[in-house]
């Protein structure tokens, strides 16, 4: 970026998978008239799966908004008019969404005539109404303490224009607010009210299962299926991480899930049969490993939001990306750049789950490793029978585009990464 | 003096708030104080390191990874809490010195 020009712009609503028609906007981070920095989060489009956060890739101010809050907009409509500080380059969804993400089925939306607030019954119909500012669009957004997220310059306090509309309607005096964090919205009604449950989650339910419902039933239609397994001793791993958590603070310790997708992701970067798309015949592998986390939601339904490089994260890192997607995923307030297509998926059944799992592959991957519950159990290491925490590790792999062996491969990859990884 | 500045009663609030922050589609009211809150909760490994996360960002209280069994009922939880709140508190193992405790700051944060 050499020339700085300013001109007027037009912020599309964005694709979050190919197969979203449209979305709704509701919520503005940024008032009229505001500017947001690259890489701010600037509103949150409602989709059938989860409310995303969208970011702005370029300096810009936001002039007009052209949609109505909850309103349904396809997809590449203009939400708003803006003002753009660098060279021009039209943010067009069609280029910064190329491949089909399994995770974003399509959006029939159903109900969605209503732009009044009153959302029908098939979407969150709490976050229809955020003009008016109720306070239920569920809780702290995590999003301006993230290290990468650059923070609105503002010589002011900082805050979320949700936040300074209900401080200013509530008579809050944020003069009393702490000023290390940026204020948000919920910071205010928590402030006032009791916010924390989120009622609208388990609306959104019946569109999520026949999202779901469609993936898989093409996947399985689609995809010859076989599956391999091998069973991990996660013994030494597991002694090396209560030495890494006894003398760390409880935010900085790290638990095996998070070392279980370091290690997997870098297996799949030694494993390309296994890493990418099957697309019109023939497998497209991926240049970079961008992981998808299969993370089940209690309300029902999973949610499938991507970690980008992710051979590249090491463990104490994963645990924190690990976490902070979690939490965003059950709030259902996932990003745009968590819904980017995945090369390749991990589901992970977690300390509670079950023994082992033989996946179904989300496509157009073309391979899913399963997790079962790290569990005791008798094992013969030197030829003694002694307990060892054993997890039960499964590739599920399209057979189209490899073979056993593939997998195989991978899960010893994985399992020398395991012993590795500090 | 050793005088608690956190009731039990308020820090089982905060254990439950704690909960519902990670969970927020649990009722943390729903959950026997003595029973084991990942079991009952569903909470896996990740999340209940969040929950303790959560706990010391509203009272400062870290439990120390030896101590999370014990902390993984809300009752035994808020009484760590409390243990390690009191004003003049006697010095344990898990004191150390570069995490220096700030009675005052707490207070205010679990008043306010």
């Amino acid at each position: 970026m050499t020339t700085i020009e300013r001109h007027t712009d037009v912020f599309r609503m964005p694709a979050l998978g190919a197969d979203m028609t449209e979305g709704r906007v509701v919520e503005w981070y940024v008032d009229e008239g505001g500017r947001a920095e690259r890489g701010d989060l600037v509103a949150v489009v409602e989709t059938d799966k989860s409310d995303i956060e969208i970011e702005v890739f370029e300096p810009c101010v936001f002039e007009e908004y052209l949609v109505r809050i909850g309103q349904p907009v396809p997809v590449g409509e203009p939400i708003a008019r803006v003002t753009v500080d660098g060279p021009r380059a039209e943010r067009t969804p069609a280029r910064e969404q190329p491949p089909a993400p399994a995770h974003v089925a399509s959006t029939t939306t159903t109900g969605s005539t209503t732009t009044t607030g009153t959302t029908g019954n098939t979407t969150s119909n709490t976050t229809g109404n955020t003009t008016k500012a109720t306070t239920t669009t569920t809780t702290t957004t995590t999003t301006t303490t993230e290290p990468n997220h650059r923070e609105r310059a503002t010589a002011r306090r900082r805050m979320t224009p949700r936040a300074r509309r209900l401080a200013r309607e509530r008579g809050v005096d944020v003069g009393s607010l702490p000023t290390d964090a940026t204020i948000t919205g919920d910071t205010i009604a928590r402030l006032t009210e009791d916010v924390r449950r989120s009622p609208s989650r388990a609306d959104r339910s019946p569109n999520l299962r026949r999202a779901i419902a469609r993936l898989m039933e093409r996947s399985w239609a689609e995809i010859p299926h076989y599956h391999v397994v091998s069973t991990i001793d996660l013994t030494d791993a597991d002694d090396r991480l209560q030495r890494y958590n006894e003398t760390r603070p409880v935010e900085e310790r790290v638990v095996i899930a998070a070392l279980l997708y370091a290690a997997a992701a870098r297996a799949a970067h030694e494993t390309p049969q296994l890493n990418g798309w099957w697309r019109d015949g023939t497998f497209v592998p991926s240049e970079s490993v961008d992981l998808g986390i299969v993370l089940a939601l209690r309300t029902g339904g999973i949610v499938i939001p991507t970690i980008q490089a992710a051979d590249r994260v090491d463990t104490t890192e994963m645990m924190s990306v690990v976490r902070d997607l979690v939490e965003r995923a059950r709030r259902g307030r996932l990003r745009e750049r968590d819904m980017r297509p995945a090369s390749i998926s991990v589901t992970n059944m977690g300390d509670l789950g079950a023994d082992s799992v033989l996946g179904v592959i989300p496509p157009p991957q073309v391979a899913l490793v399963g997790l079962g519950a790290p569990r005791l159990r008798p094992a013969v290491v030197d030829d003694t029978l002694t307990p060892r925490l054993l997890v039960e590790a499964s590739i599920a792999g399209d057979h189209r585009a490899h073979d056993g062996m593939a997998a195989a491969r991978f899960l010893r990859h994985f399992h020398r990464h395991l012993e590795d990884l500090p | 003096m050793n005088r608690p500045v956190i009731s039990h009663e308020s820090a089982v609030a905060v254990v439950r708030d704690s909960i519902e922050q990670i969970a927020p589609d649990i009722d943390a009211h729903a959950i026997p104080l003595d029973t084991d809150m990942r079991i009952e909760a569903e909470l896996d490994s990740m999340d209940f390191i969040a929950v303790l996360a959560a706990v010391k960002d509203r009272t400062g209280v870290d439990v120390p990874e030896s101590d999370m069994a014990t902390a993984s009922t809300i009752d035994g939880c808020a009484a760590y809490v409390v243990a390690n709140t009191t004003a003049e508190r006697p010095a344990t193992a898990d004191d150390r010195a570069d995490r220096p405790y700030d009675v005052n700051a707490r207070t205010e944060i679990i008043e306010s």
